[in-house]
């Protein structure tokens, strides 16, 4: 049975979260960690086509060939998820030209925090957020920040400057999050990578297990409504459960 | 049977998840390359009488090919003469890549269709051989398909102005009206064609030269 399950294609990796966060440095960070050991490719979305890939190329941490752009149409957010076709297609032959590969990571162009993947392209998503975005980014919530596979709180070696007590924002985080993982990241903290390694190498060892689902974070911004009492109740939807809250209300369809 | 005009209407709508958002119809490569905005009417209606009627000929002679259960060599023949007629290298990966993602729907939304399975094997199909399968599998008016590729390259390219030169919404939507009326003269004909030699050889130099200096710039927001 678990046969049927295990996938053949390459492992898609989402790379989500707003702008300026460390997204393509982390992917930096994941090439030079994990490059040795799997056989990788990468394709950026941008507002402007190539700055990501070019950033990435010039890093020397993945043959250039396998660094790939694909064009979004000024609108880095359809791209990842009402018509994932061009990252769809860009995968595909990605994968195709350098077969086999084991993980294809896929970063979304810097969006705002409800930008999240959807599960028609990727397979599991990390979510960055960084210490400089301020400390209270983690607590908000919303799609990416409550419910991707990953959430990564990066630069924690800023946080002294920033004024941003990392425990708390962490621990914010995890709130959030009922219990999925958070990693606390610095490029300068070894002991960091190495939970983010494993946490990836875990994640495809999952997928290639068939025992791994792809989630979808949804689209829906955290918002508030006031209740009966005149109480103000703040939540988010997942498109995979029920209403979280019992009191009737009209949503609008896109956030 | 879903009637002809709502499949057509399906088929253009921006909000069909074939990748089309992330491609200009050559716009973008028009405006880098010099174009000023009041050539753009022109422009548009200058497309609508030359390329244009190229990739809605194909499509034509595709759908025909298709109900007629042409041989893979036929088939052949037709994107060959589709890709005489569209000599930029660039202009035809766009329309490829808009061909697989037309595929992908059209297998998840007519599973049983054998033209769009044939579609699918070809690999790189290019979009108008793509669209003839579709409207063979569903009976398309040809018509109907030759306005349907009017429209889209018309809405694709104007509505990219609007990230690359923003204007009045409204003012486009002129634009592409002009400039589907600017096709009108030649629909009629145009549905009738059956062979591949019949399609128009209709070029655009200056713009086919704006598509290839474009696919090597550096900044892009669209594919092509």
């Amino acid at each position: 049975m678990l046969e049927n399950n295990a996938p053949s294609r390459a492992l898609r990796l989402g790379i989500a979260g707003p702008v300026g966060t460390g997204k393509s440095s982390l992917i930096a960070l994941l090439c030079r960690s994990l490059g040795e050991e799997l056989r990788l490719g990468v394709i950026t979305n941008d507002i402007y086509t190539d700055e990501d890939a070019r950033f990435l190329r010039s890093a020397g941490v993945l043959d250039p060939e396998r660094i790939r752009a694909v064009e979004t149409g000024a609108c880095p957010h359809t791209a990842i998820r009402d018509d994932v076709t061009a990252n769809l297609l860009a995968a595909e032959d990605l994968e195709a030209d350098f077969a086999p590969l084991d993980i294809v990571i896929i970063e979304s162009g810097g969006d705002n925090l409800t930008a999240t993947f959807s599960p028609a392209l990727v397979d599991a998503q990390i979510f960055v957020l960084d210490v400089a975005g301020g400390g209270d980014v983690a607590r908000k919530g919303g799609p990416g920040i409550s419910r991707a596979d990953l959430l990564v709180v990066n630069k924690t070696d800023l946080a002294p400057y920033v004024g941003v007590d990392v425990e708390t924002m962490v621990s914010d985080a995890t709130h959030a999050r009922e219990g999925r993982p958070v990693v606390a990241l610095s490029r300068t903290d070894d002991n960091s990578i190495a939970q983010l390694r494993l946490w990836v190498l875990e994640m495809l060892a999952a997928y290639r297990s068939g025992t791994h689902s792809p989630q979808d974070p949804g689209p829906m911004a955290p918002h508030s409504h006031l209740d009966e009492g005149g109480q103000a109740v703040v939540h988010t939807h997942s498109p995979s459960s029920e209403h979280d809250h019992d009191h009737d209300h009209d949503h609008p369809v896109r956030a | 049977m879903v009637d002809s005009g709502t499949l057509a209407m399906l088929l253009a709508d921006a909000r069909l998840p074939t990748g089309g958002h992330t491609h200009s119809a050559g716009m973008e490569p028009a405006l880098l390359g010099g174009l000023q905005r009041d050539d753009i009417p022109s422009f548009l209606a200058g497309k609508t009488r030359s390329t244009t009627l190229v990739e809605a000929g194909t499509a034509v002679v595709a759908r025909h090919q298709f109900i007629s259960e042409a041989s893979p060599s036929e088939i052949d023949a037709l994107i060959a003469a589709w890709a005489a007629r569209t000599p930029s290298p660039a202009l035809r990966d766009a329309s490829r890549l808009l061909g697989r993602g037309y595929t992908r729907i059209g297998r998840t939304v007519w599973p049983h269709s054998a033209s769009i399975a044939f579609c699918a094997q070809l690999k790189q199909p290019p979009r108008a051989v793509v669209l003839g399968a579709i409207a063979a599998t569903t009976q398309m008016k040809p018509a109907d398909l030759v306005r349907l590729v009017v429209y889209e390259e018309v809405q694709n390219a104007a509505s990219a102005v609007l990230k690359l030169d923003p204007i009045d919404p409204a003012t486009v939507v002129t634009w592409v009206l002009n400039a589907c009326e600017a096709a009108e003269p030649f629909i009629d004909q145009l549905s009738l064609i059956t062979t591949p030699e019949a399609i128009p050889a209709l070029g655009a130099p200056q713009a086919e030269g704006w598509a290839e200096a474009h696919a090597v710039m550096k900044k892009r927001l669209f594919r092509a």
